[in-house]
Order: C-alpha cells, then sequence, then structure tokens
C-alpha cells in the first residue's frame, strides 16, 4: 500500500488565538514495502504525521493519497479510520484493559468484524512471533513484565493485519535486549508479508535508525527536512542533523572517524555495526597483507 | 476533549484580574455568586449581565475561551429551559394541545434559570482562567485557616485541591490519548446506540485509572522524595499581602451584593 502526502498541513485545535500549525506543506510517498524510519527532535510533528497517516485526524490543507485513493471524512465530517495501517503508540501497554491476554489480542480483530476462527487462527501466529506463547493466553496483562507487555501491545495491532505497520517510538522506556526483541519482531513480520508490508518507524535512537532503515525522513519544526537512505543521509549531512538537535550513529561515527585519520573513504552498503565494522577490518587487513 | 474542560486552565494576560490576590478573588466571586442568586427581575438580569460582560472585557481573556467553557453545560441548560417550559403553570396560556400547555411564566422562569447558570459559569470562569490553581489553593488556605482550630486539615485539603486542579488537564490529555489509541484499534465512538456507546468507553475507562492510579503513586513518591510531609507549617516563597487594587475588588463585589439586595427588595 503506497501512502502519498501532497502539501499537508495540520493545525490542531487550541484555546489561545496563536494556534501553531503542527506540520506544514508536508510532501512525501510511503512506499510498499520499506522500512522507513522518521526522526526528528521532540516537537517536531512526527507524532502528528503518524496519526495523519492512520486516519485519526484529518489535514487541515492538502491531501493524504493511499494508493491514488483521497482519504475520505466520515458521515459526521471527522477523519475516518485507515483500516490497514495499524498504529503502535508510544507506551502502548497502557491500551491494554482486558482479563486476559487473549481477549485483548482478539479485542482489534473483532471490532474489524473478522470470523471467531480467523482470529483463533491468528493469535497463535502472533504470540509467536511476538516470542512468547500460548501460555500466555490466560494470563492478565498487568502482570507481565514491562516488556512482554510491550510485545503484547505490539501483538494486538498486528492482529489487525495490517499492510503499514507505524511505530511511534516502540523502544522507549525498554532495556537494550528488549528493544532489540521489539525490532527482531517487527522486522520478522516484515520479511513474512513477502514485501508487501511497509514500516514507518518513529524513534529517537539513531542506532537503530541505521541498522533497518530503507529510508530515513528527518523532520524539523513541522517540515521534511530530508528523506534519503540512511547511508547517504548521515555520512553526507551529520553537520545538518547536529543543527537540528539529531545525532548519527554509532557506525557512521566509526567511519568519520576512519575518515579522518587516515585520509580514506571506505564504501560500505550498510550502516549494521557488524558490517561497518567487518569493512574497516577488512581495509586493515589488506593493508596489513600489501605490507608483507 | 481537552480543548473545551476550562476547569484548572489558566489563560495567561496581563488583566487587572491577574493581579489581584487569590484571596479577593475568591472573596468576591463568592460575594457575586450570592449576588447572583439575589436576582429577581429584568433590571437585575441586565445589570449583572453588563457586570460579566465588564469583567470578562477586562481579563483580556478571548470570549471564544469562554463560550467554549459553556459548551459541556448545553445539555443541562436545554434541560432546564424544556423542563420550565413544559412544566411551569401560570395565568397566561400561550398554547394549548392535549394534556401538553404552555405558559408565558414557563417561559420566562426557563429562560431566568438559564440566564442564571450562564452567568454563574462565566463568573466563576474567570476565577480559574485568571489564577493559576496553585495560588488558588493557597489563597483557599490562608482563607480557611481559621478553620485549623476546629481541627480541620486545611493544608492536606488545600494540598489535595490543588493536586486535583493541577491533574485535571493532564489527566484529559491522557483520555484523548487512550481515545486515539483504542480508536486505532477499531473502537467506533459514532453511530451506535446509547448502550453500545457506554460499553465502547469501557476499554478507555479502564486503562485511564490504572495510569492515573500510576502517576498517583508516583507524585506520592515525589511528594515524600522531597521531604515536602503533608503541606502543614510550610512557609512560601511568594507571601500574600492585601493590595488597593484588593480591597476595590472586593468593595465592588459587596456593593453587588447590596444593590441586588435592594433590587429585591424594590422588586418584591
Amino acid at each position: 500500500m503506497d501512502i502519498k502526502l501532497e502539501n499537508v498541513s495540520y493545525k490542531y485545535p487550541s484555546l489561545s488565538n496563536d494556534s501553531w500549525e503542527s506540520i506544514r506543506e508536508l510532501n512525501c510517498m510511503f512506499e510498499t514495502g520499506k522500512w522507513l524510519s522518521v526522526i526528528g527532535q521532540t516537537g517536531s510533528g512526527k507524532s502528528t504525521l503518524m496519526k495523519l497517516l492512520k486516519g485519526l485526524i484529518a489535514p487541515t490543507a492538502g491531501r493524504l493519497l493511499i494508493n491514488g485513493q483521497e482519504n475520505k471524512l466520515s458521515k459526521k465530517g471527522n477523519a475516518q479510520i485507515i483500516q490497514e495501517v495499524g498504529l503502535v503508540f508510544q507506551y502502548p501497554e497502557h491500551q491494554l484493559f482486558e482479563t486476559t491476554v487473549l481477549k485483548d489480542l482478539a479485542f482489534g480483530p473483532k471490532n474489524q468484524g473478522v470470523k471467531k476462527e480467523e482470529i483463533n487462527d491468528r493469535t497463535k501466529v502472533i504470540i509467536e512471533l511476538v516470542g512468547l506463547s500460548e501460555a500466555y493466553f490466560d494470563k492478565a496483562p498487568f502482570e507481565l513484565s514491562g516488556g512482554e507487555k510491550r510485545r503484547v501491545a505490539i501483538a494486538t495491532v498486528l492482529m489487525m493485519n495490517p499492510e503499514v505497520l507505524i511505530l511511534d517510538e516502540p523502544t522507549a522506556g525498554l532495556d537494550p535486549q528488549g528493544s532489540k526483541l521489539i525490532l527482531q519482531l517487527v522486522h520478522d513480520w516484515q520479511k513474512a508479508g513477502g514485501g508487501q508490508r511497509t514500516v514507518i518507524f518513529v524513534t529517537h535512537q539513531m542506532n537503530e535508525v541505521a541498522e533497518y532503515s530503507d529510508e530515513v525522513l528527518v523532520m524539523n519544526d513541522g517540515e521534511i527536512v530530508f528523506q534519503e537512505n540512511p547511508i547517504a543521509l548521515f555520512r553526507e549531512h551529520d553537520h545538518e542533523l547536529k543543527a537540528f538537535g539529531l545525532d548519527i550513529p554509532d557506525s557512521v561515527k566509526l567511519l568519520k572517524l576512519f575518515e579522518h585519520r587516515f585520509g580514506k573513504r571506505i564504501e560500505v552498503h550498510s550502516l549494521q555495526e557488524e558490517v561497518v565494522l567487518e569493512e574497516v577490518v577488512a581495509y586493515f587487513t589488506k593493508q596489513g597483507d600489501d605490507l608483507l | 476533549m481537552i480543548e473545551n474542560v476550562l476547569v484548572g486552565q489558566f489563560v495567561e494576560t496581563s488583566s487587572v484580574f491577574h493581579r489581584l490576590d487569590p484571596r479577593s478573588k475568591l472573596i468576591s466571586i463568592f460575594c457575586i455568586v450570592i449576588a447572583f442568586f439575589l436576582i429577581d427581575n429584568a433590571a437585575g438580569y441586565l445589570l449583572a449581565g453588563l457586570f460579566v460582560f465588564g469583567c470578562i472585557t477586562l481579563s483580556h481573556i478571548p470570549w471564544r475561551i469562554f463560550l467554549k467553557g459553556l459548551k459541556p453545560i448545553l445539555f443541562i441548560l436545554s434541560f432546564t429551559i424544556v423542563y420550565h417550559i413544559l412544566f411551569t403553570k401560570g395565568e397566561n396560556l400561550l398554547f394549548h394541545y392535549g394534556i401538553l400547555s404552555i405558559y408565558i411564566e414557563g417561559i420566562i422562569s426557563g429562560s431566568r434559570l438559564v440566564v442564571r447558570i450562564i452567568l454563574l459559569v462565566l463568573i466563576t470562569s474567570l476565577l480559574t482562567l485568571t489564577t493559576k490553581p496553585l495560588e488558588l489553593a493557597y489563597g483557599f488556605e490562608v482563607l480557611c485557616k481559621p478553620l485549623k482550630k476546629l481541627r480541620f486539615p486545611v493544608e492536606q485539603f488545600s494540598l489535595m485541591l490543588a493536586i486535583t486542579l493541577r491533574f485535571i488537564p493532564t489527566i484529559v490529555m491522557e483520555l484523548d490519548k487512550i481515545i486515539e489509541a483504542q480508536k486505532a484499534r477499531g473502537v467506533n465512538f459514532e453511530d451506535k446506540s446509547l448502550m453500545k456507546k457506554v460499553l465502547s468507553y469501557i476499554p478507555i475507562i479502564v486503562p485511564l485509572l490504572f495510569t492515573s492510579i500510576n502517576r498517583a503513586e508516583n507524585l506520592a513518591n515525589a511528594i515524600d522524595a522531597r521531604a515536602y510531609g503533608d503541606g502543614s507549617g510550610r512557609t512560601r516563597y511568594k507571601t500574600l499581602r492585601f493590595e488597593t487594587r484588593d480591597y476595590i475588588a472586593m468593595s465592588i463585589s459587596l456593593f453587588m451584593v447590596g444593590t441586588f439586595l435592594i433590587l429585591k427588595m424594590l422588586g418584591g
């Protein structure tokens, strides 16, 4: 599912006169099958953008096109939820409310009118996908650990079988291992879709961006300032990113340090830490061989 | 939803109301509320309306904000007026059909009550819109100090009041967030029967209670961690002192009470 924004702006209703535009004239494209990361300082409009993409709010100006079709307003003139988009909010575990994990998992698809047997089948697949087991079905969501709750909360969204999964800081407040598990499960979910599943990932962790992204969208003060592949972005625009209050991934820092010390540029095809380390080690090994 | 809740929302402008001592504002508003209950004739309503209009204009807060605060009570207002029109009996019959008879007196008494409620809501919103919750609670605490002799826990009560006022907007914001999240999970709040509508709020109330209790626990820990205690015997950085303008404000309110009392006696 392709999502396209054309000159989209959004203004929050506000008490005082100076209601400002949270996002201004965005033009961008979210292509099917990609992992797109959205970075930007707090208050740069990321969360507003996510709500727009799910259809929780309607643009105050501009158009939101889904596979080329404009998203219409509901009968009452409100924004219309886009069923094919799954949105995982910040701290999604705060939305769990049922007495058992199973019931919470079934809640979304039930609202969509999915048949009982289908829901049953989905629960079994999804609970495994998020690294838990059927033994969790009868547990109360509130008695799980923080990381487990988070995974169940993400599972409740995956249960609705979205084509596009939006995650708003899904690793916030988790330990490194818990964060890794979450990202890995999202990655596995996307892989299982055969190129049809899109991930839109909001984060402040640049290492996470480097690890998974096909493309990075940088937001500043309600506008998109870059939409590029992560290698080009982090290697060429590190100064601009710093000016926007953003950092670069460790792997790029390593490459920069290397370039600075040896005056040599190493071309990499990915910013994953292992890949970059291997390239650097390979360079030195080759140097050593040449010397011998 | 947040933009419709006025309680606990402070709007910063530089008006005389903002500079008044919270105690004088509390006393004045108390007097004015009493005064408004004394109104029983057209002249009184006119005077009260002009008074409220003047106060709101002086506060430099846009009218829009006050009107938004009236939105949540629209239901009560329409119920009041319908009730009075249908059930108040009088002498001047306006309309009669079957068991339904509408009297002019009903329309008048209904409208009077509605106008009174609107005036009361407007004038009390002026208090919360121009006073920071903490100042309000402090003012309340100082005013209630004499009650301490009767072993009434004034400081604790004022702390409780301050926390409540301070957290209303926070909780409403949290509520908005949860509503959005459950909408994203397919809950439909539109086009439903009343029963279904009530049921659809369970996925909102449970998480809200849960996060609110968590928040309360964290707040209690934070209060303990700073050795705040229960608020008793604490001194303040900012102490309250009556200025000339405070005496003027309170005199005006007392004058209002007097005027309405006279108007009532003259009318009666």
